[in-house]
């Protein structure tokens, strides 16, 4: 029955099958990271729900990567452009809403040269799609990370008929099963939920390919340094400076 | 240099040394989250920093349990409670008078658990937010790194640190800071919040197991995908109406 060494068995499994499945692709994804960067550009996030958590494993502590922007909705309210009853309105989803990406690139400094990482689970429905169509339709290159169990099994919900992994440059399966949890507890439902650990992997994955390619090319790593040092301190400040409002 | 496979094989072999050490401890809290949802109670959750992907991993999600509820301390400035530039600003979290500001924000109930996530437990909001809610009665439980812990001063008027006022602690083991490579003079990946979330699935097949084994229905909510669900989360919900989503 259920416990918490089951899980555990669970969580190896999927976790081997991330590493063999998916390794190549999230090299190729810290090559488009490290390219991006190489041509001044920033890395913008974007997952709803559950999914900002891959946002902010990226960023904010001693050893990510500076050039890093989150994309999210709640920044609308946050910036009074939006109030928090409208955005909260259960009968009319403020995610479902038309235009929502087009708003968040004007509320953002967006530059050409950025790329796109966006995560969903089902990848069927809502504002990723939108921002997935607008990103692409602008130029920019899109990495998505999914489950493909799940987003195959289901239809589109979205008007455009598309999924999310359709819309990408390079796709990586978040190996998680349908429905997201691992273990039975009756033939209807299962718990303990997997996609935000392996999406942690991934994140972290990424990370470790990016700086290493800086650090190959004998090039400094924009990351976060621990400020122990005046030279830490000097070397996130101008990095910083650097990217100023765009992150 | 260093490459995915390297942190791969380094995390794996954390999270085994690391949970296993936690065993009980994880077994102790479940039991704990168990009879707060077996007395009708609704687990709060408040993590800062990072510790926010902890309280997310547990929060309304298919294939979790139902009864969570979050401590933001974003809804402060969403809700108008206090303004955009108090909320960004570097010192948010000590901030003590915010503690009570939150405490007012939610429904709460006298049989509700806490349970915090930070990784030191030594910020002044942190430490207000437990003082508070067991001043109330509430039980409280902190998810912390020890290490952390131990290498920071209280930033808190009594000199209190978190771990010094919960019932029962749970060690995620992050180093200090969280960094788990050292490439040149660089310090690269952590593992806090891939450590904080495992420890929070597993305490969600224990507490499960807990109320399995007193032959009490565990509120689980299923994967929209699944026939019915939508039905029968919503009667789950409809349960914790104004608290879970408050």
């Amino acid at each position: 029955m259920v416990s918490m060494d089951m899980y555990l068995e669970a969580l190896r499994v999927r976790l081997e099958q991330l590493y063999s499945k998916e390794n190549t692709k999230i090299q190729e994804a810290a090559r488009l990271c490290y390219e991006c960067i190489q041509r001044g550009g920033v890395i913008q996030v974007f997952g709803s729900g559950h999914s900002i958590g891959f946002g902010m494993e990226l960023i904010g502590r001693v050893g990510s990567l500076i050039p890093i922007h989150m994309i999210d909705t709640s920044d609308f309210v946050l910036r009074g452009l939006v109030s928090y009853a409208d955005y909260k309105d259960p009968t009319h989803i403020f995610e479902r809403r038309e235009g929502i990406a087009e708003r968040l690139f004007k509320l953002y400094t967006i530059h050409e040269e950025d790329l796109f990482i966006i995560i969903s689970n089902s990848g069927i429905n809502g504002v990723v799609i939108d921002m997935a169509i607008t990103a692409t339709q602008k130029g920019h290159t899109l990495i998505v990370i999914t489950s493909l169990e799940h987003t195959l099994a289901e239809d589109s919900r979205h008007p455009s008929g598309k999924k999310l992994y359709e819309l990408a440059d390079l796709v990586i399966d978040n190996c998680g099963p349908m429905g997201d949890a691992l273990l039975a507890i009756d033939e209807n439902t299962k718990i303990c939920s997997l996609s935000s650990i392996t999406g942690a992997f991934i994140a972290q994955m990424i990370t470790t390919e990016c700086v290493d390619r800086f650090l190959v090319n004998g090039l400094e790593p924009p990351i976060l340094m621990n400020e122990d040092t005046l030279e830490a301190m000097t070397h996130n400040q101008a990095i910083l400076q650097r990217y100023d409002t765009r992150i | 240099m260093i490459n995915a496979k390297d942190f791969y094989d380094k995390a794996l072999e954390v999270i085994e040394s690391s949970v296993m050490l936690e065993r009980e401890a994880i077994v102790e809290v479940a039991s704990r989250m168990g009879e707060c949802i077996r007395r009708n109670g609704v687990i709060q959750l408040f993590g800062v920093g990072h510790g926010r992907a902890f309280a997310m991993e547990l929060g309304y999600r298919a294939g979790g349990l139902m009864p969570f509820h979050q401590f933001l301390v974003r809804d402060l400035a969403l809700r108008n409670v206090i303004s955009e530039r108090e909320y960004l600003s570097t010192d948010f979290l000590d901030h003590v008078e915010y503690a009570q500001m939150l405490y007012d924000l939610y429904h709460i109930e006298k049989e509700d658990l806490f349970i915090i996530i930070s990784e030191s437990g030594c910020e002044g909001l942190v430490v207000e937010v437990a003082r508070l809610v067991k001043s109330k009665g509430h039980g409280v439980v902190a998810v912390i790194s020890k290490e952390a812990s131990q290498k920071n001063d209280s930033r808190h008027v009594t000199g209190e640190k978190l771990i010094d006022l919960a019932d029962l602690v749970i060690d995620t083991h992050s180093h200090y800071p969280d960094t788990l490579f050292s490439v040149d003079k660089y310090h690269i990946n952590q593992m806090s919040t891939i450590l904080g979330n495992v420890i929070a699935q597993m305490l969600t097949a224990e507490t499960y197991r807990y109320l399995r084994d007193l032959g009490i229905e565990c509120p689980v909510l299923m994967s929209a995908n699944v026939k019915g669900a939508d039905v029968h989360n919503r009667k789950l919900s409809d349960q914790y109406l104004g608290r879970w989503n408050s």
